[in-house]
């Protein structure tokens, strides 16, 4: 009899082991967020009114980073598991808040990665009342510099929170990256180990990076957001100094979100291969020898780079942005000319939001809900013709946006927990593109035009490393040019593009933080562009010889 | 005859095992081989270098953070680094003539595992790109010495020293090791406790392992290869009083080797102590500010004297006319009761059996550590020296200790504070209330811990320092009250004019263990002391958060 009793106990206690065992991470971090915010809806201080809107955040982290050096291991970086617990906290209305940081900058504290109920409660207890005490004297601050400034009655009822419709989702939750920290030490010892052989270069890398990142999003109208954003990354750089003793800095970069998409073995040693033989290359390469003002072929990476700087951008891009200064609010500059033309009206812009792939490429940049818990629409037309249509916007309003497009994502590269505006899928397409066998052409009949003999093609515009080559028009050929600075392409010069290429190029990165993927076409002529030598780069050679070359 | 044969074939074998084991370390035999290929390469250049070492430490860390028996954070790390010191002109005058500081940011990750191309493209790169910095550094040196006034110091700005060859074999065995998860437990059930008071805002532990082996070569031929490990647990939570005022306490543990950690049993013990003592400093009446007669723990004393006094022995700081230097004109003179002696020593490991992390055999430019008794009963003998001399101390005595990445500078390891006129407690006591009667004081103050303390020591800043006292005590004039804990204390004052009210010392001779961050970064280091009786140290009212407390209670409901 006693010793069923025992065995009763026992077993009852394993049950009671068992079930807190079996507690998801997203059941325990969502209760404590609810308990929390039922505590936080409610408190006051003194004649302080209680929140009127909250949102909690909690970010858990991990990461491999490993960098090898020829063949050895030079550092590996492992965070089996952090966490960081933020807090947006509002009083007043959606009308007028304390709002006065509109950058998207979340408050956080550290917080645990454990399953442990009671300390992310207190993280969150700390946090919110940090917050909630600092909102009274946010609202005075901005209420009281609002009253010294002259408003339009459209400023004055433009409102801090659009209202969202609570939801509840999960995305992408399962886990796509491995970890495997020994496989991939051995591999990035050996393609490190492939510079042996190329003793021009120096200061040569091997870089592996995973990092899988889980968001936990809620707030007090009811929302519940799950997301898992995950990549790897395998890049690898070098630095060159030519025979002139200019100094080149140059990487590649191999991007996934899945470990299992990355190239195998011998397809990475081939490219770094590829890359450290095109590098070496440069080392006797000729120096530009004049000034140049003409048109300019841009290609790939170079195309792509022109319109990321030029649309992505807070200030100037098709982000709508917000924030209050000394003579009222600021808005992007752009908002001014919806319906106005800012491209060539051969360029469109469209934001998918859940494309999955395109030509063949795998799109890594899709989402079924924001964190604000915003549904993004399938398609949304930025630029139609180069006419400027819509602009991505967040939950505040602006002097355009009365609805937000869903495209507010938790960047995941930087210390700081943070919200940013960003496209998803991001295409730039053009109407009426010529062959990209036909771009060639077409530029030697712009620079004759010009009366220029030759005219350049870049590759890449990339300040420390450029890939740029001058393009022959009688014979023909292209030839490899080093030490180059090329004029700053702006939406002025975007406004009148010569020839676009029909054909497009897909890529999938990490930009302003968040995944983007992008198809832009594969090549444009843009007229009046200045290429001439770049001096700052220039140093004395080593004063001893390499080791690999002893 | 056969016993003296067999000795001299042990002898032997001995020094075969050991040229094996030296000429088996990859990285000092790449070190060995790269110096002289760089510096004979580099002769001939214009301003050719007259000295150059190379350092590589291997650091392994593992560090632990848990907050209210939840794990905050928990790395473990490799790395090892490599960093040249190049000097150029001569040793009267080269490129660290006007600053000690040359090489900040030359540290280079090389490869774990020693890796021989790694290394030796390494320090081709950074020698070129060193020596270029020191080049054009020293041309500055020589166009400021040209124009300025002569500095007083006429002494070599990088002396000679003993040329030391010294070889560790890497450490191995259990008592090195780490082990993550037994230590992470141990460490959530240290800061568990801290849930049972509601009223602190913080609460938690840490724990950090640290095993360095660090590689010194040098041109003028030292080679000098040892380990150093260390760990250290803090223990701390904060109470917030009813006005705002955060109130910390901490506890702090160290030992060269995790097994030499005190017990859960007796951590615990101090935990729930520490509880208690926060507990009573919420309730505890704030000071007013005061100049009067104190008592100073010896743990507040050794932090006392490693702000007011121990920076201001530093030798290099007597270098530069920037400084305050305020005794270096005091060689010979009395500062302190004649009672009172004053050592640092790196060499020692242990004190009254306490593990010390002071402790180094040579510091970080190859010079091995020693004693040096600074003031002998009263009287001020010597500095601290690295290769900087100065005038009338020309030679190094193993204090130039720099952090990874730094070059090194003059610091202290293990400073001691002596008296061999012991009073006892009640003595001190007795003579705590001598003084507050000739000053007329209804009470005087009893400092037990502090935190922290910062000093000032620059010629253009007025020299003065500030210790931020943890538990601290009202004593009173009449021996029949007792005595009471108080808060809101902040110790301030100039240097020269408290060590005039020093008056004794006696007691428990007590440490404080942690880590400076002066000019050449982190270090770690000791301060032991007796408890000291000062006839006035003035205080004033701390600044405190403005903020409330907390609106709501804490969460304290597990499910």
């Amino acid at each position: 009899m006693k010793i069923n009793k025992i065995v009763f106990t026992l077993l009852l206690g394993l049950g009671v082991l068992s079930s807190y065992a079996q507690e998801t991470r997203e059941s325990v971090v969502f209760k404590a967020m609810r308990d929390e915010a039922s505590r936080t809806k409610t408190m006051t201080m003194g004649r302080m009114p209680s929140p009127f809107f909250f949102n909690y955040y909690i970010q858990d982290t991990r990461s491999l980073g490993i960098v090898s050096q020829y063949g050895s291991t030079i550092s590996v970086n492992k965070d089996n598991g952090s966490t960081s617990v933020g807090a947006e906290i509002y009083i007043g209305s959606e009308q007028a808040s304390n709002k006065l940081d509109f950058s998207g900058t979340i408050n956080s504290f550290a917080g645990t990665h454990d399953n442990d109920y009671l300390s992310l409660r207190t993280s969150l207890w700390n946090i919110t009342d940090a917050l909630y005490k600092n909102s009274m004297q946010e609202y005075q601050v901005k209420f009281g510099a609002m009253q010294q400034m002259t408003l339009s009655a459209e400023e004055k009822k433009m409102k801090d929170f659009v209202t969202i419709a609570p939801v509840k989702n999960s995305d992408n939750i399962a886990s796509t990256v491995e970890f495997d920290e020994k496989k991939w030490v051995d591999i990035c010892n050996k393609l490190s180990d492939i510079y042996k052989n190329y003793p021009d270069l120096r200061n040569t890398k091997v870089t592996y990076n995973s990092v899988e990142k889980t968001f936990f999003i809620f707030n007090n109208k009811g929302t519940e957001i799950q997301q898992r954003v995950s990549y790897v990354n395998i890049s690898s750089s070098a630095t060159l100094q030519d025979e002139n003793g200019v100094v080149m800095n140059d990487a590649m970069s191999i991007f996934s979100t899945q470990d299992g998409e990355l190239p195998n073995e011998e397809k990475l040693v081939s490219r770094i291969n590829n890359f450290a033989k095109k590098m070496s290359g440069l080392k006797s390469i000729p120096s530009i020898e004049e000034y140049y003002n003409g048109p300019v072929l841009f290609v790939g990476g170079a195309v792509r780079n022109i319109f990321i700087s030029n649309l992505l951008s807070d200030q100037s891009g098709i982000i709508a942005s917000k924030g209050l200064t000394k003579s009222g609010w600021s808005f992007n500059p752009l908002e001014r000319r919806i319906g106005r033309k800012v491209l060539d009206t051969k360029l469109s812009i469209k934001n998918y939001s859940s494309l999955k792939e395109y030509a063949g490429t795998k799109l890594i940049g899709g989402y079924s809900v924001d964190v604000d818990g915003v549904k993004p629409a399938s398609e949304l037309a930025l630029v139609e013709r180069g006419l400027l249509k819509n602009m991505l916007s967040g939950s505040s309003e602006t002097t355009i946006n009365k609805t937000p497009t869903g495209s507010m994502r938790m960047a995941i590269v930087g210390d700081k927990m943070a919200k940013v505006n960003r496209p998803n899928i991001l295409q730039v397409s053009t109407s009426k593109g010529f062959k990209e066998s036909a771009m060639k052409k077409e530029l030697a009949k712009l620079a004759k035009e010009e009366g220029l003999e030759y005219a350049y093609i870049v590759y890449n515009s990339n300040i420390s490393c450029p890939e740029v080559y001058r393009y022959d028009i009688k014979s023909k050929k292209s030839t490899r040019v080093g030490s180059t600075r090329i004029s700053s392409v702006d939406l002025a010069v975007l406004r009148r593009i010569p020839a676009i290429s029909q054909e497009e190029n897909v890529v999938n990165s990490i930009v302003g933080g968040v995944l983007m993927s992008i198809i832009t076409p594969k090549s444009m002529i843009l007229n009046d562009i200045e290429i001439d030598v770049n001096k700052l780069n220039k140093t004395q050679q080593p004063l001893l010889p390499s080791p690999l070359k002893r | 005859m056969k016993m003296k044969r067999k000795s001299q074939f042990l002898t032997l074998i001995l020094t075969l095992m050991c040229s094996i084991t030296w000429s088996q370390d990859k990285v000092l035999e790449v070190l060995k081989s790269e110096l002289p290929i760089q510096m004979n390469g580099l002769k001939g250049k214009e301003m050719a270098p007259y000295y150059m070492d190379f350092k590589v430490t291997e650091t392994k860390s593992n560090y632990i953070h848990s907050s209210f028996g939840a794990t905050m954070k928990s790395v473990e790390r490799s790395n090892s680094y490599f960093m040249p010191h190049i000097r150029v002109g001569n040793n009267m005058m080269d490129n660290y003539y006007y600053t000690s500081q040359g090489g900040r940011g030359n540290t280079v990750a090389v490869a774990l595992d020693g890796n021989e191309a790694v290394l030796r493209n390494t320090i081709w790169e950074t020698v070129d790109r060193v020596f270029a910095s020191a080049k054009s550094q020293y041309s500055r040196s020589k166009a400021k010495f040209d124009v300025d006034t002569e500095q007083d110091d006429k002494a070599p700005n990088f002396a000679k020293t003993k040329i030391e060859n010294y070889y560790e074999e890497p450490l191995s065995g259990d008592k090195y090791n780490f082990d993550m998860k037994k230590w992470n437990a141990k460490i959530n059930s240290y800061s568990a406790k801290f849930n049972v008071d509601p009223n602190l805002i913080e609460g938690y532990a840490m724990i950090s392992f640290n095993k360095n082996r660090k590689y010194f070569v040098s041109t003028e031929g030292a080679a000098v290869v040892h380990n150093e490990t260390y760990v250290q647990l803090i223990i701390s939570a904060t109470a917030k009083a009813d006005d705002g005022m955060e109130l910390p306490l901490n506890l702090s543990y160290f030992s060269f080797t995790p097994d030499g950690l005190p017990s859960d049993e007796k951590v615990m013990k101090d935990i729930d102590a520490l509880i208690v003592k926060l507990g009573e400093l919420r309730d505890a009446p704030v000071v007013s500010p005061y100049a009067g007669p104190a008592l100073m723990s010896g743990a507040a004393s050794g932090v006392f004297f490693h702000e007011i006094f121990g920076h201001r022995i530093e030798g290099q700081r007597m270098k530069t006319d920037n400084d305050g230097q305020t005794f270096k004109s005091m060689i010979g003179k009395s500062l302190l009761p004649k009672a009172i002696s004053v050592f640092d020593d790196p060499s020692l490991k242990t004190y009254n059996g306490e593990e010390l992390n002071g402790y180094y055999k040579f510091d970080d430019q190859g010079v091995r550590g020693s004693r040096v008794d600074v003031i002998k009963e009263g009287i001020l003998s010597t500095f601290l020296m690295s290769r900087t001399a100065i005038d009338g101390i020309p030679e190094s005595n193993g204090h130039g200790r720099a952090a990874l990445g730094f070059d090194p500078t003059t610091r202290q390891s293990n400073l001691i504070i002596e008296t061999n006129d012991h009073k006892t407690d009640a003595e001190l006591r007795a003579a705590l209330r001598v003084e507050m009667k000739k000053q007329d004081k209804e009470y005087g103050y009893f400092f037990k811990s502090v935190s922290a303390g910062l000093a000032f020591t620059g010629a253009g800043q007025v020299n003065s320092f500030n210790v931020t006292p943890l538990e601290v005590y009202k004593v009173y004039l009449d021996d029949k009250k007792a005595d009471i804990l108080v808060r809101g204390v902040d110790m301030i004052g100039t240097p020269l004019s408290i060590f005039e009210n020093i008056v004794s010392g006696g007691g428990r001779q007590e440490m404080f263990i942690g880590t400076c961050g002066a000019e050449s970064g982190g270090i770690p280091v000791t301060a032991i002391s007796p408890t000291m009786l000062l006839s006035k140290v003035e205080v004033q009212l701390k600044v405190k958060s403005q903020k409330k407390l907390p609106i709501l209670p804490k969460p304290s409901i597990k499910k």
